[in-house]
Parts: structure tokens; C-alpha cells; sequence
């Protein structure tokens, strides 16, 4: 059974790892790979899905920008999920363990990003050659082994891991595990104010208290104040785009002399 | 007359079609087999392979040029390098047109360098900060409920990721760089990336009343009634408490906080309160 | 103000146009590089990329020098980058003010690396560049080598004498 399981999550983990290379579609692919590691566990999906909110909240605001990979979300929060899910724990426990494991996750993208910065030197001496087929067979065999070696470390983790996992989650005392929901709960916090960071400026302060007022007053879904945030930037950008035309056609009238110096200091 | 032709003179003939069709396939691979001194140059030569060996089918010496050339470092957003490689096969066309000599392969190295960064410039903002946050935010949203509608969010979510990479294409195919001129001419990139950053606050401001749970369960008699504190701050202004500790995450974000340091002391906080017996579950 | 002068290969890009724009809440930024400045495709790659609110200059090396020289520069946030060292070693020398250093990306893109020295993931120098970039040291001690703004900022000469 156990056997079974961790093929099933080691397979889940390759495919979610193929797709986050893969036309950089890791958007929202999460979710997919919960409802896809519930069925195959023979867990219900609904379940995966709610444990698999809280981890993926948690990890809110943990960009990966420039190609610096702080945490491997995709690893943390696929074995974060599956411990929870076959051991039928609270969401607090998905989060619990999917963090660490996330941060620990990065060290194999190093190793593998080590080796492909090896090979580099191969691709280039194929070059020389003039031998296409063996640029693209390693090529492929790095694809291969990057798959591999996230289907390993995925069903050597649930293989091994579930048995120290269970004793780990069970000796928790019911006041932590209290402890536990309500910083799960609030972590989410340092999400929004690492977005608000890099999305922030001093003239959005209108939108900001109207999105939580729609929510906190009005009680509108999320999916509610989207749209209303839409409207909300598309009145600005024809204003600003009204403003533009202005500008433009003032610009011409005048012959701005083409002084980049005094368009520089100027707002 | 001619101005009109050839701004419409984005239709492409079969053989362009198959062309551009493979191309945007295999650059759906340019974000594997990464390495530390090239980072995606050894993936975009992967991927453009099959199109150089095309373009350069009468000269070997060309072909395998253009492959050592190619493998130098690259890296942008994945999802924009459609501009980019669109441009430079057709630079690699015009080369391999061109007589011996005549053409300095120095250009496509440069268009590539010159674009590659300012590319990821706006992927990024967009891709990750703006579009990843609203569209994370509304699946979440579902996903917390067990709402299974989650699985077909992708559909709308990739939909900008394919677009991009699609027109960035083939505009770059056909006509080079005049439209990037064009968009900041219009600033409607500008104006774009604003717009969305609206998007993104208000979002934002919803999610913290929604998302963010700050669960006080303090309870006191005074004078014999009951004295609960969640309900005398949800009269002040509901969520009040989440709204507070979101600020207070990002003030001090802002003052250059690393972020480990204010994760563990909102965890510690958690903790903390919980033992009080002010929060709970 | 000048908050930092950057050396990348890539100019902008989003680590710049993300994360520092809003970690050092500039206004301006100026690309010295005399090729960009050449380049119309370049050129207006850069100012597309630039973040919101923030008016890009991209401009060749001694214009870059006025323009931060300039008296009216005092009242703005501005992050000078510039893409190779001997730009760099030009800059920092000509530029009154002395603010923050910091070389994040640089040397993968032209050259043989095995003729480079590897001082970090992304920083390769040659024999060459490690001597202005010592020579720098001297003039502005507050050199760094810092991509990201949550990584912390290393003494760039205590890399040079790791290397040794």
C-alpha cells in the first residue's frame, strides 16, 4: 500500500515539475496536482483541495523572480499536502510540514543545475563536432533526470518518511496544534504585505481601502472585487490615455526642441 | 498607401506558418535543463534547432555557426521570449540570404542581449507580480471552499502566457522591432502595467479582509456581562485585526525587514497569542 | 541622490524593475551604456521595461556623468546601471556623490569564462576587471555584491581575496 502510494505521489511530482518548466505554466497548476494526487490516492479531492489552500497561502508572495529560487513550492507543497491527506490531518499540518520541506527541496534544483552547468561544456564540444544527435540525446537525458530525480525524491519521501511523519504529527499537543491553525492562519499577512511592497504606490491608496471594503463590508468574494479592480484600472487607463493624447498633441504645437536632459528632471 | 500594406502585412504564408508553429512549441521548453554560466542558452538552441537547420538547409558551415553562436548565455521570462526569438530567426533569414560577409551575425547577438533583460523586466512585473497575484488570489478563494471549479482556472490564467508568446512571435517575425517602438511611443505599456497594479492593490485589499484570519477568542466578565473582544472590534471596523497585521507586515517590509524574520515573528505572535488565550481556533 | 550604482549584464531587467525600483523607492533611473543609447531597438526596449512612475534615461557614459552631476539630481531617487566594469570604473570615478556599489551580474555574457575568474554564481572578472574594480575599492569602499535586495551584501574585496 505504502509502496503504491509513494509511486503515486512520485508521479504527481514529475508532472507537476514537467509543467513548471514547461511554458512556465506552474500558474495555478497547484491546484490541478492536488485534485490529481487525491485520485490517485483514493482521497477526496475537496479534502486535497482545502489543505492544499492553506499551504499554497502560506507560500503567497514567494516570488520567483531572476531565476533566484528561495523555496521549491511545488516540492514543499505536494508532500506537505500528500503527508496530510494520507494521515488525515488539518490544514495546519499540510503548512506546517510543506514549508521546511520547501526549503530543504531547493538543495536538489542546486545539484541538478550543477551538473547541466557541467554538461554545458559537452553541448559545446557536440557543436564542434557537428554531431546533432548527440546534442539532442543529452539534452533528453537531462530532461530525463531532472524527471527522475523528483519522482525519486518524492517516493523515497513518502516510502520512508510517512512512519517518522505520523509519529512526528501525532505527538503534537492539542494546544500547538491550536497554536499551529491560528499562525497558519496569519502567515498570509506577510504574503499581502510582500505583494503590496512591490505593487505599492501612494496614489493606489484608494483602490486598496475600496478592495477591503467590498470584502469586509459588502462581503463580495474575491472574484467579485477582481472585476470591480478591473474597472477600477480601466477607468485609469483611459484617463491616463485621455491625458496621453493631450500631452501629445501639445508636445507637437510646441516642438519639444528634443531636450532629453530637461525631460529627465521634469515630472 | 504604402504606410497602410505595410502595417497589415502580418499574414503568414504556409511555409511561415509551419515555421512559427514549431517555433512556438519548442520555445515551451526554454525553461528546462537551466545551467549557471548559460542559463537558457543552451535551451534556446535546442529549441531553434530544427529552424536553423531550415533556414541554413544550403550551408552547413552557417548552420553549425549559427548553433555555436546561439549557445551563448541567455535568459528572460520564459513566457516573452516569443518577441525575441521571433526577431532573431528572422535576422537568421536575412543572413542566410545575405552574401559572405555582408551581414554581421554581431546584430543578433546584441538584439538578443539588448532585449532579453528589459523582456524579463516586464514578464516578470507582470507575470509574477501582477497577473500571478490576482489570478493565486481567486483560486485560493475556491480552493479553500473544496470548490472544484479550481481546475479549469488555468484556462483563463494561461491565456495571457500563450498570447504572448503567440503575437510576441510573430509581430517579432514580421515586423521586427517596430511595434516595441510603437508601444512606447503609445506609453500604453505604461499605462498597461498601472492599470493592472490596480488591479493588484484592490485585490489585495480583498484578500486581506477574506484570507487573513486574526481569531480572538478572549472572553471577560464585567459587571456581569459578557465582555467578548472580537465582537467590540468587528463593531469598530470589521477585520480589523487582520487589516492591522497586514499593515504592520508591510511597513516593516518596507523598512527592509527580511522577510524570514517577519514570517517567524508573525508565527511567534501566533503562538504567543494563543497561549494567552487571546486567539484560537 | 544617487542610491546605487549597479553593474548587470542585463541592464534592466525584473530584478531591477521589481525588486530594487521599490526597495530603494527610486524615481529615475539612468542606463549608462553607449551602445543601448545607439541602439533604437535597445533603447526602447529599456524604456518599456521601465516600472511605474519611474522615468528611464538611457544615455552614453559621459552624458550619464552630467546628468547625475547635475545640481536638480539632488531632489530625485536615481539607480545608475551599467552593464561592464571599465563603464563602471568611469562612472564611479566621475560621479560626485559616493553611494552604494554593487556588482550583481556580470561576465557571463561575452568572453571565454575559463579565462575568467569565477568569484560567485554570477560574477565572472577578468585579470584586467579585478584591477580597476580594486582600484575602485580604494576611491568608494562601500562595494558590494548584493542581485538580489534580500540577499545579504557581501564586501566585494573579501571575494577578490577569496579568490587568491
Amino acid at each position: 500500500m505504502l509502496l503504491y502510494q509513494a509511486f503515486a505521489v512520485g508521479l504527481v511530482m514529475a508532472f507537476a515539475k514537467f509543467i513548471n518548466a514547461y511554458g512556465s505554466f506552474a500558474q495555478l497548476m497547484p491546484f490541478i496536482s492536488y485534485i490529481l494526487l487525491a485520485l490517485l490516492l483514493g482521497e477526496s479531492p475537496t479534502e486535497a483541495l482545502i489543505l492544499g489552500a492553506a499551504v499554497e497561502l502560506a507560500f503567497y508572495g514567494v516570488m520567483q523572480i531572476g531565476a533566484v529560487l528561495p523555496q521549491d513550492t511545488a516540492v514543499g507543497g505536494l508532500l506537505g499536502v500528500a503527508f496530510a491527506l494520507m494521515l488525515h490531518q488539518k490544514p495546519a499540518v499540510a503548512v506546517t510540514l510543506a514549508v521546511p520541506i520547501s526549503m530543504l527541496a531547493v538543495v536538489v534544483w542546486n545539484l541538478l543545475k550543477f551538473w547541466f552547468t557541467a554538461n554545458v561544456e559537452l553541448f559545446d564540444k557536440y557543436i564542434d563536432q557537428r554531431n546533432i544527435k548527440k546534442f539532442n540525446r543529452l539534452w533528453w537525458i537531462q530532461v530525463g533526470v531532472y524527471e527522475l530525480a523528483y519522482f525519486s525524491l518524492a517516493f523515497f519521501a513518502i516510502l520512508l518518511g510517512t512512519a517518522g511523519v505520523k509519529a512526528f504529527v501525532t505527538s503534537i499537543p492539542p494546544t500547538f496544534l491550536t497554536a499551529l491553525t491560528v499562525a497558519a492562519g496569519m502567515l498570509p499577512a506577510v504574503g499581502m504585505g510582500m505583494l503590496l511592497k512591490f505593487v505599492w504606490n501612494i496614489s493606489f491608496l484608494p483602490f486598496f481601502i475600496a478592495g477591503f471594503v467590498f470584502a469586509a463590508y459588502l462581503k463580495l468574494p474575491i472574484m467579485g472585487v477582481s472585476i470591480l479592480g478591473v474597472a477600477f484600472g480601466l477607468v485609469m487607463f483611459f484617463i491616463d490615455r485621455e491625458i496621453n493624447t493631450v500631452k501629445k498633441n501639445k508636445a507637437t504645437t510646441i516642438q519639444s526642441s528634443g531636450n532629453d536632459e530637461e525631460d529627465f528632471f521634469n515630472d | 498607401m504604402t504606410k497602410t500594406t505595410e502595417k497589415n502585412n502580418v499574414t503568414l504564408t504556409n511555409h511561415e506558418k509551419k515555421l512559427t508553429k514549431k517555433l512556438f512549441w519548442r520555445n515551451m521548453f526554454l525553461g528546462f535543463n537551466m545551467s549557471y554560466t548559460r542559463q537558457q542558452g543552451v535551451a534556446w538552441d535546442w529549441v531553434h534547432q530544427p529552424v536553423y537547420r531550415e533556414i541554413y538547409k544550403n550551408d552547413e558551415d552557417k548552420y553549425w555557426e549559427a548553433m555555436k553562436r546561439n549557445l551563448e548565455f541567455f535568459n528572460t521570462t520564459p513566457n516573452m521570449v516569443g518577441t525575441v526569438s521571433g526577431l532573431a530567426v528572422s535576422m537568421e533569414e536575412e543572413n542566410a540570404k545575405a552574401s559572405e560577409g555582408s551581414f554581421d551575425t554581431a546584430g543578433i547577438s546584441g538584439m538578443k542581449i539588448g532585449l532579453m533583460g528589459p523582456l524579463a523586466g516586464i514578464g516578470d512585473t507582470f507575470f509574477s507580480g501582477v497577473w500571478g497575484l490576482i489570478i493565486m488570489g481567486i483560486a485560493i478563494s475556491f480552493a479553500k471552499k473544496g470548490n472544484l471549479v479550481v481546475a479549469a482556472l488555468p484556462l483563463i490564467a494561461l491565456l495571457p502566457n500563450l498570447l504572448i508568446r503567440w503575437y510576441g512571435q510573430k509581430y517579432g517575425y514580421k515586423l521586427g522591432s517596430k511595434y516595441i517602438q510603437k508601444a512606447v511611443q503609445d506609453g500604453i505599456m505604461t499605462m498597461f502595467t498601472k492599470a493592472s497594479s490596480i488591479v493588484g492593490v484592490t485585490v489585495v485589499g480583498g484578500m486581506i479582509a477574506t484570507l487573513v484570519k486574526f481569531p480572538i477568542v478572549y472572553k471577560t466578565k464585567i459587571n456581569g456581562t459578557v465582555f467578548e473582544l472580537q465582537k467590540v472590534l468587528d463593531q469598530i471596523l470589521p477585520n480589523m485585526m487582520p487589516l492591522a497585521l497586514a499593515i504592520v507586515c508591510f511597513v516593516l517590509l518596507r523598512k527592509n525587514v527580511s522577510p524570514v524574520k517577519v514570517l517567524l515573528g508573525v508565527v511567534v505572535l501566533g503562538f504567543a497569542l494563543t497561549f494567552l488565550g487571546i486567539t484560537g481556533a | 541622490m544617487i542610491e546605487m550604482i549597479r553593474v548587470d549584464d542585463r541592464l534592466i531587467h525584473g530584478q531591477v524593475a521589481l525588486l530594487w525600483s521599490k526597495e530603494l523607492q527610486l524615481n529615475r533611473i539612468i542606463v549608462a551604456n553607449d551602445n543601448a543609447a545607439k541602439s533604437e531597438i535597445q533603447k526602447n526596449a529599456l524604456l518599456l521595461a521601465a516600472p511605474t512612475g519611474i522615468k528611464v534615461a538611457v544615455v552614453p557614459v559621459t552624458k550619464a556623468i552630467q546628468l547625475a552631476n547635475d545640481p536638480r539630481s539632488k531632489s530625485l531617487k536615481i539607480l545608475l546601471i551599467v552593464n561592464n566594469i571599465k563603464d563602471f570604473h568611469q562612472l564611479v570615478e566621475n560621479v560626485e556623490e559616493s553611494p552604494k556599489l554593487d556588482i550583481a551580474n556580470y561576465g557571463r555574457m561575452a568572453g571565454d569564462l575559463k579565462t575568467k575568474k569565477k568569484l560567485t554564481e554570477t560574477v565572472y572578472l577578468t585579470d584586467e576587471e579585478i584591477k580597476l574594480v580594486k582600484d575602485l575599492n580604494q576611491r568608494n569602499s562601500n562595494l558590494v555584491y548584493q542581485p538580489l535586495p534580500n540577499d545579504n551584501p557581501t564586501k566585494f574585496v573579501t571575494l577578490m581575496e577569496a579568490e587568491k
